[in-house]
């Protein structure tokens, strides 16, 4: 596995070990994660400063019999699973897919309901629930595709899992998050050869250039 | 149970925090020790109190969540590695994903740690409790060194579960000037403590 070379940006890393993004952006970090030892080690890192507020906390007092309540407890026969579902790691393994997607979305990618965009472009929105108007997609589009040129009103985080993607001079391959920002007009070309699988994160709908395109956008709700 | 906070009990424990709290949850996972995890809970508990109040949870969910939180310390210390985590770090993701799941009703996709996928890890070496006494020091300096507008958002995020559009919000700041807040602030953290710290 090659190291992932792009990351999202530290913001994402410590929202997601203070554990304020909406699914959507957790599913992207946690899937990056899958592939990338380096923001692993930065997100334990940020964990260290919740580990230090908790225990910076003013204690307060709990109700009386808090500790018995827990005490008696601690024999209840529930089982905790010691590793995650096998059917699911399988799943993902074998699709090389990371984990947390393949958990999120319950099986593998065939069970989705794609919708065709035209020229071999499929897109699928996943049900994610947050606070804020985020959107997550999954897209494959097939090798030398040219995507449509847009621009965002918000941030748009791009995860490549399978495939490769040329965006201006980079490339970014499995693992790699391509990160655009407020008004950076971009046109994606899939690399040669593979289909491209991707997830993506949007937190504001995107805005086409071209106007067929535009036309397209409520159709296809991006 | 008579043994107070400060372990001064039958069991011979050390008296910095940090390293009694890992020894503690060590007890906890390698001989399930009751006393031990009574005196984990004697310390934690009323701090997840606070923690759970700030986000957002009325004081009977935050009972009723310190009940969850606390079983799942007992059921999954075994898994706990002092190499990797202070004992409050650890407790503080338990806390962290129950609190998505059970006030938010939110999913929290985690990362397998084992993940065949992932690149290696950097593996801590030396007397890892020495270290992180040291680095828990060392991070307790830094958060002190932050200026007074990355402290701001640092708290907010960790403590009031607040996103980067809420702080903007709450702060009357564009979204972009939060986000390079939490950038800087983290980025000074890890120059005072080192990379993986």
């Amino acid at each position: 596995m090659v190291k992932p070379r792009h990351h999202p940006g530290d913001e994402w890393l410590v929202s997601y070990a203070a554990g304020t993004l909406d699914e959507a952006y957790s599913l992207l970090v946690a899937s990056h994660l899958t592939y990338c030892g380096v923001c692993r080690e930065k997100v334990r890192a940020a964990e260290d400063v919740g580990g230090l507020l908790l225990e910076q906390q003013t204690p307060t007092d709990l109700d009386l019999g808090s500790l018995d309540r827990v005490l008696a407890r601690l024999d209840d026969d529930v089982a905790v699973p010691a590793v995650r579902d096998i059917r699911i790691q399988t799943e993902a393994e074998r699709a090389h897919l990371p984990l947390p997607l393949v958990e999120f979305i319950g099986g593998d990618l065939n069970s989705l309901s794609w919708r065709s965009l035209g020229r071999g472009v499929k897109a699928v929105r996943l049900d994610a629930h947050g606070r804020e108007d985020s959107r997550l997609w999954l897209l494959r589009a097939p090798p030398g595709m040219r995507l449509a040129e847009h621009s965002h009103r918000g941030t748009e985080l791009v995860l490549v899992m399978h495939g490769c993607l040329h965006d201006g001079s980079e490339i970014f391959v499995p693992g790699d998050v391509d990160e655009k920002g407020d008004d950076h007009w971009h046109a994606p070309v899939v690399g040669d050869g593979e289909e491209c699988i991707c997830l993506v994160v949007t937190d504001a709908p995107i805005r086409f250039k071209g106007l067929v395109a535009r036309l397209l956008q409520p159709l296809i709700g991006l | 149970m008579r043994a107070d906070e400060t372990g001064k009990g039958k069991l011979d424990l050390p008296a910095d925090t940090a390293t009694r709290m890992a020894v503690l949850l060590q007890r906890v996972g390698r001989q399930r020790d009751r006393e031990a995890f009574a005196l984990l809970f004697r310390h934690f508990a009323p701090r997840l109190k606070s923690y759970l109040i700030r986000q957002g949870s009325s004081t009977e969910a935050a009972e009723e969540l310190i009940q969850d939180i606390m079983l799942l310390v007992w059921r999954k210390a075994e898994q706990y590695d002092p190499k990797r985590a202070a004992a409050s770090t650890w407790i503080y993701t338990i806390a962290r994903n129950r609190r998505i799941d059970v006030l938010r009703r939110e999913r929290r996709p985690e990362p397998e740690p084992e993940d065949p996928m992932a690149g290696p890890v950097v593996e801590a070496t030396g007397d890892a409790v020495i270290a992180f006494k040291q680095n828990r020091k060392r991070l307790m300096q830094a958060m002190t060194e932050l200026s007074e507008e990355q402290a701001l958002v640092v708290k907010m995020s960790f403590m009031e579960d607040k996103s980067h559009s809420m702080i903007a919000r709450e702060l009357d700041l564009p979204l972009g000037t939060v986000k390079s807040r939490l950038r800087l602030a983290f980025k000074r953290l890890r120059e005072v403590l080192g990379e993986g710290w």
